[in-house]
């Protein structure tokens, strides 16, 4: 049901648990003021024992010893560790978040720090034992309010408030395991969000792992605690362990006073830790000593196939390969007009890798004539001349193109012909023009990789173009 | 030109058919898509970064230029507080599909060749697939980049 209500994005959230919440705080309030006036000034009987259901060994007589008074102190820092879930919801409260937040978490340990003193007073007096098949609290609220209405408020109230300590885990996790997913060390699904906006992948592995711990502790919660102590206090000691570290590379204001304050909450967290990890070990601490090493080899054998693919996959500007690479162009030129410049812009706007002029000369002092010309008109695009005394433009322009092959080792070669348009087609005008280029051209389509591009200069003999 | 004529037919004004390539990361991946799509002479080439940082989308267009990729016009989506990001990529789809004749789908991922490794990826491209089976004039081709 949790899980559901999580996938589905349980959006008023606060305002639903406040209700448990404050029930709950009110019976135990009764229960303790109530069961101790009775304790006190009035007549109440002890927890009847039924050896049965006693989880435990029966000792009679024997002292306060040292491992039992480090195993009443873990039991108890255990029992505390609620406190900090405001510590990771301080953006949830109105403004000022953190100052609001202070208050809470005062109020919060007077409250819990109040009923937790007056239920093990209390205990103390009624005595229940620890069983399997009731809580303590159950016998407490039998032995105080009996079988009536107030002792089923308060089996209600407690199963609503587990209820929602169970929610924490819901709201932290997905997040948290975004978070890792986010950098690597977990699947990158669990960074996904799903229709609700909600991380679905982090709630349903959230759901699958919680349902199997409990199948393979068949059930008994007080076997899990353990587990859960000594994974709370790891973390508790490497946070703090973090801030210290936090405070002494960053020397913000105050920033000694930080690290004395996260000093003492890393050296007590890792006292608790050890006291939890030697007095439950049997009883289950062993279990994460063993799988948190585990799971942090996994997080690096995730984080190593994820940077070995990134190393395969990531690419240098020398490994892209364009489609169009060594790619040249040639503007064929006859004599220098109009038709010939547009050929020009319009060659460069290919943007090939090279590109050059070709003019086929007859004799020398034709050569000499179109290079002045070219240099006249200062083209940024350099002229090749080559030497053809019998004008035999289509051969002088393939043995041309042959060797830019060889220079260029080209792809793609473009010849861009600039061609006068006079007249309609076939019109005496039009047909006095273009004839070596349309020889050429027949004759350049049957060369491999080859483009050829005619550049129509229209002419009206009123005015010219552009 | 007989099918652009039969695109016009069915749906006067409709531009030419695009090629839209999903890029997550700058990789081998993208550029082998963009080979691909720079083959499809009929479709226009384009490329779409859905982020909702905006910073990483800086660092996509930092990349697509130092590659020399810009013959591809990159387009940066983000997606809107209320959407995930299969349902913008639909929407950035859709948007393309009402104005184009056809629209290619290209998303590149990681051929991988080992069981476990599928449970370290997302397998983005079929679930992008999946989400826009059905619609009309939109074909979607997950491109397997071979490691």
């Amino acid at each position: 049901m949790i899980t559901l209500a999580n996938l589905r994005g349980v959006k008023e959230s606060g305002r639903i648990f406040a209700i448990p919440t404050y029930v709950y705080i009110t019976v135990l309030s009764l229960l303790v003021g109530w069961g101790l006036f009775q304790v006190f000034f009035g007549d109440i009987a002890e927890v009847e024992f039924k050896p049965e259901e006693f989880e435990g060994a029966l000792e009679a007589g024997g002292s306060l010893s040292l491992f039992l008074v480090l195993k009443g102190f873990s039991s108890g820092a255990v029992a505390l560790t609620g406190v900090e879930a405001i510590s990771n919801g301080v953006p949830a409260f109105k403004r000022p978040e953190s100052k609001n937040a202070a208050a809470t978490m005062v109020w919060m340990g007077v409250i819990l720090g109040t009923l937790f003193f007056g239920v093990s007073v209390l205990a103390s007096h009624l005595k229940p034992y620890p069983s399997h098949d009731e809580t303590v609290f159950s016998q407490l609220g039998q032995a105080v309010f009996g079988g009536g209405p107030l002792y089923v408020i308060l089996q209600f109230a407690t199963a609503a408030i587990l209820t929602l300590a169970a929610n924490t885990a819901y709201a932290d996790f997905p997040r948290l395991s975004s978070i890792i997913a986010r950098d690597g060390y977990l699947p990158r699904q669990l960074s996904n969000r799903g229709d609700r906006l909600v991380f679905s992948n982090g709630i349903i592995f959230l759901a699958i792992a919680a349902g199997g711990l409990l199948v393979a502790f068949k059930g008994l919660t007080n076997a899990l605690i353990p587990l859960y102590a000594v994974g709370v206090f790891t973390s508790f000691t490497l946070s703090q362990w973090g801030m210290v570290r936090h405070h002494r590379t960053l020397r913000e204001k105050a920033w000694r006073s930080g690290v004395v304050i996260n000093a003492t909450g890393a050296i007590a967290s890792a006292v608790v830790l050890l006291i939890v990890a030697g007095t439950k070990f049997t009883s289950g601490a062993w279990v994460p000593l063993v799988v948190v090493p585990f799971i942090i080899g996994l997080f690096v054998a995730i984080k190593t196939h994820y940077r070995r693919l990134e190393d395969s996959l990531r690419i240098e500007p020398a490994d892209v390969h364009p489609e169009h690479e060594n790619h040249t162009v040639v503007v064929l030129v006859g004599r220098i007009h109009r038709g010939v410049v547009k050929a020009l812009h319009y060659a460069r706007s290919l943007r090939p890798n090279h590109i050059t002029a070709l003019y086929i000369s007859v004799d020398a002092d034709d050569e000499a004539h179109i290079q002045d010309e070219w240099n006249r008109f200062k083209f940024e695009i350099p002229l090749e001349i080559v030497n053809s005394p019998y004008r035999d433009l289509t051969a002088a322009v393939e043995k041309y193109l042959e060797e830019l092959d060889a220079r260029w080792d080209d792809d793609t070669i473009t010849v861009v012909i600039p061609e006068f348009v006079a007249g309609r087609l076939l019109s005496p005008t039009q047909l006095l023009h273009n004839q070596s280029a349309g020889a050429l051209k027949l004759a350049l389509l049957y060369r491999r990789n080859t483009v050829v591009i005619s550049v129509p200069y229209h002419v009206d003999h009123r005015k010219p173009e552009g | 030109m007989e099918t652009a004529d039969a695109a016009a037919h069915v749906r006067p004004g409709l531009d030419r058919g695009v090629a839209l390539i999903l890029v997550g990361d700058v990789d081998r991946r993208v550029v082998s898509a963009l080979s691909l799509a720079a083959r499809l002479p009929e479709l226009e080439p384009k490329a779409v970064h859905v982020t909702v940082d905006a910073r990483d989308s800086q660092e996509v267009a930092n990349a697509w230029m130092e590659l020399d990729l810009a013959w591809v016009p990159l387009h940066i989506e983000e997606q809107h507080a209320d959407e995930t990001f299969l349902e913008c990529v639909q929407r950035v789809v859709e948007g393309e599909a009402a104005q184009r004749s056809r629209v290619l789908v290209i998303v590149p991922e990681v051929d991988l060749d080992r069981w476990w490794q599928t449970l370290l990826h997302r397998s983005t491209g079929r679930r992008i697939a999946r989400r826009l089976h059905g619609h009309s004039r939109v074909s979607t081709i997950v491109l397997p980049y071979p490691l």
